[in-house]
This record gives C-alpha cells, structure tokens and sequence, in this order.
C-alpha cells in the first residue's frame, strides 16, 4: 500500500470537504483526516480547519513538506450525505483503499439524490403550520402559515439563484413572510398574527447555529465560534429587519390594525 | 392539566414540525428521521415536565440536556453522527418567538420590554448551547480515554 503521498494528501482533504459542506462539525472533520493519516502510516500530519477552509500539511515522499488548502465557499445541511461520507471515512481508515477509490466513492456519494424542490417546500410549508400549532395558533393560523412557509422557500430557491447574499435573501425571505400574514389577517382566515409569523420563522431562525457555537467555543475552536457568532447574529438581524418594515408600514403607513 | 392535550398534542405538534425540518436537512433514511422527530417530541415534554420550576433558562438547559443524551444513544444505535440527532431535536427550543417578541417591542417602541425580550432571549440560547456542550464534552472525555487506554 505504497500510494504517492500527494494523492493521499489530496483524498484527505476531499474527504475532509464533504464532511464541512455537508454541515459536519469542524473537530469532526480535524478528527477524521487526522485518522485518516495515521490509518496510512502518515507521521505528524498539521491540519486546522474552519468552516471556510481546510489545510492540511504532511511530509511528502521526498521529505519535504506538502500543503493542501481547501477553500469551502457554501455549507448546506445535508445529513444524508454527511451520513454517508461519514461512514466512508471510517471504511477508508479500516480497509485503507487506493485514493482513486476514495474519489470514486465521494463522487458516488455528490450523486446521490436531494429532495426536489416541491417537496422540500412543502417540507418548509409543514414546518411552519406545525410551529404555528405548537406555538397556540389555531387551523386557520396555521393554514396562513403553511402558505407563508411555501413562500419563504421559493423566495429563498429564487434569491440563490440571482447569488443575492445571505443578510439580503433571509431579510426578503422573512418580508414575505410578514406579507402573506398581514394578508391573511386582512381577509380573515388568521386569528393570531404573532403566531403566524413565529411558526413561519421557525425555518429561517439559525437553530444549528445557536446550537454549534458553544459546542465549538467549549470544546477549543474558538475561531470557528466567533465566525458562527457573527454569522448568527447577521440572520437573527435580518430577519427582525425584514419582519418590522411590512409590520410598521402596515401599521402606520395604511393604518392598519393588527 | 390532562395527559392528552398537555403533553401529547405538544409532542405530536413538535415532531412533526421536525419531521419538515428531516426533509429540508435531507435525510432520506424513513427509521433515523422518526427517531429524530421523536428526539424533537421528547426535548419539548421535558421542557413542559419541568414548567414547575418556574425557571425558562432550567426549562431549556433540561430539555437540550434530554435531547443531547437522546442524540448520543441514538448516533451509537444507527452508527451515525450525533449531529444528525441533535440540530433536528433542538428545534423545538430555538427562541424563534423570542427573535419576534424582541422585534415587536422594539418597532412598538415599548424599550423596557424590548431590553427583558433580548436578554431573556439571549439567555434561552445560551441554555441549550450549555445544556449540549455539557453533554458533548462528556461524551468526548469519555470517548478520549476508552480510546487511549
């Protein structure tokens, strides 16, 4: 199992990658290349991560130092294939196959199929009218919040698609949320504005980061929290932005009462 | 407080809000997304078991605790990252209201309210992300010294 360092070192760090992308923890993915090296016999391999980059430094055949650097541009949760990189990762350190296998395997794995859109928005829609039920909405309420998290997914799909960034897409994102429920108050299906907009919020909200960013700070990567921390609070703001400009201007623009 | 409408609509209404969140997390596996859900239902009856303490941060810090241990036993049985378990479990807890109760004093100008809403809100985070860490750390202390020895 003589394999050229460099591929080895470039395996690694696809590995490492498909684990960051699809919404891994950063110890997990240090964790698993630092397996992965001692499962080839690899002495002193560096590796620091973050959630925009990994870098990875071994010796080479020749003994010189050899680096790798991925950069990781977009994050999605995708559990599925976490799941199944995951399991990969621990087939590789076992069986220590040659990398093209492992390239082979990753590329199996980006392949595997997604939800497709319908159904992830109708994911988004359920989601919704089941916070607003859990939050004391009534069938109506929950009925507006269904449509409202219909919206909020298309919205979403369409500003990924024109590359709008995350403050702008989750802020017109959650002002259509607050649109379709001042709607559905006005034509009397909701009861409960409150409860409408909290149930559809619920899907922008960024619980996984609320949840990983003391996991991180407490377990050392203080880097990567203060990253997330940011990135939290830049969510939690544009969504309240987004949520008070339809509010207030229905409220003291038309004069409406909610 | 009956049985039915006190914990297990609340349970049926948090899993199945977590059940949209398996899908949009896509997880396509059908037995590890019922656990999940269910992980979603258990950290919300906690949450309520626990109501008499009069204590929101207690509430919280017991329900993530609850919801860690279940991810925890839940990765060992499907082989497979806790993470899974645990942002889908956690669900029920993340202050989405109080992200808007926080708003809406704020746009209503009402600042006494506005400055209880954050910091409370800011409370509730910080008691889920104590309760999993706890867990996780112990798990990982655990983890460390099986593996050393």
């Amino acid at each position: 199992m003589n394999y050229s360092r460099e591929k080895l070192l470039d395996a690694a760090c696809k590995l490492g990658r498909g684990l960051l992308e699809n919404g891994g923890e950063v110890y997990r993915v240090e964790q698993a290349i630092a397996f992965f090296m001692k499962a080839y016999g690899i002495e002193n391999p560096q590796i620091f991560a973050i959630p925009a980059t990994i870098i990875v430094t071994i010796p080479g055949d020749d003994g010189k130092a050899i680096t790798q650097l991925e950069r990781v541009t977009s994050i999605s949760q995708n559990m599925d294939r976490l799941h199944l990189v995951n399991d990969l990762c621990r087939w590789v350190c076992d069986n220590t196959p040659s990398p093209d296998v492992i390239h082979k395997k990753l590329d199996e794995i980006h392949r595997t199929k997604l939800y497709s859109f319908v159904q992830v928005m109708f994911a988004y829609g359920v989601a919704s009218a089941f916070f607003c039920y859990f939050w004391g909405g009534n069938t109506g309420d929950a009925i507006v919040a269904f449509i409202a998290g219909l919206g909020t997914e298309y919205c979403l799909k369409y500003m990924n698609r024109v590359k709008a960034n995350v403050f702008f897409s989750n802020m017109v994102s959650s002002m259509v949320i607050a649109v379709i429920a001042i709607l559905g108050m006005v034509c009397g299906l909701g009861n409960n504005i409150d409860m409408i907009i909290i149930g559809a919020i619920m899907t922008l909200v960024p619980g996984v980061g609320i949840t990983n960013i003391m996991r991180d700070i407490i377990s050392g990567d203080v880097i990567t929290g203060t990253n997330k921390i940011a990135e939290v609070l830049l969510i939690a703001i544009s969504i309240a932005i987004g949520i008070a400009l339809p509010l207030s201007a229905f409220t003291n623009i038309f004069g409406g009462v909610l | 407080m009956d049985i039915v409408t006190g914990y297990m609509l609340p349970f049926i209404y948090a899993a199945m809000a977590c059940a949209g969140f398996c899908v949009m997390y896509n997880m396509h596996d059908f037995k590890i997304s019922l656990a999940a859900c269910v992980g979603g239902g258990l950290a919300w009856v906690a949450y309520l078991l626990c109501a008499p303490s009069g204590s929101v941060m207690l509430q919280n810090f017991v329900s993530a605790v609850t919801v860690a241990i279940f991810s925890e036993i839940m990765a060992r049985v499907f082989k497979t990252p806790s993470t899974i378990f645990l942002i889908v479990g956690i669900l029920p807890m993340v202050p989405g209201g109080g992200i808007y109760y926080t708003m809406k004093y704020c746009i209503e100008g009402n600042m006494d309210m506005f400055v209880a809403k954050l910091i409370s809100t800011l409370g509730v985070a910080g008691a889920i992300a104590v309760g999993v860490s706890l867990v996780s750390s112990v798990v990982r202390i655990i983890n460390a010294n099986k593996f050393s020895n």
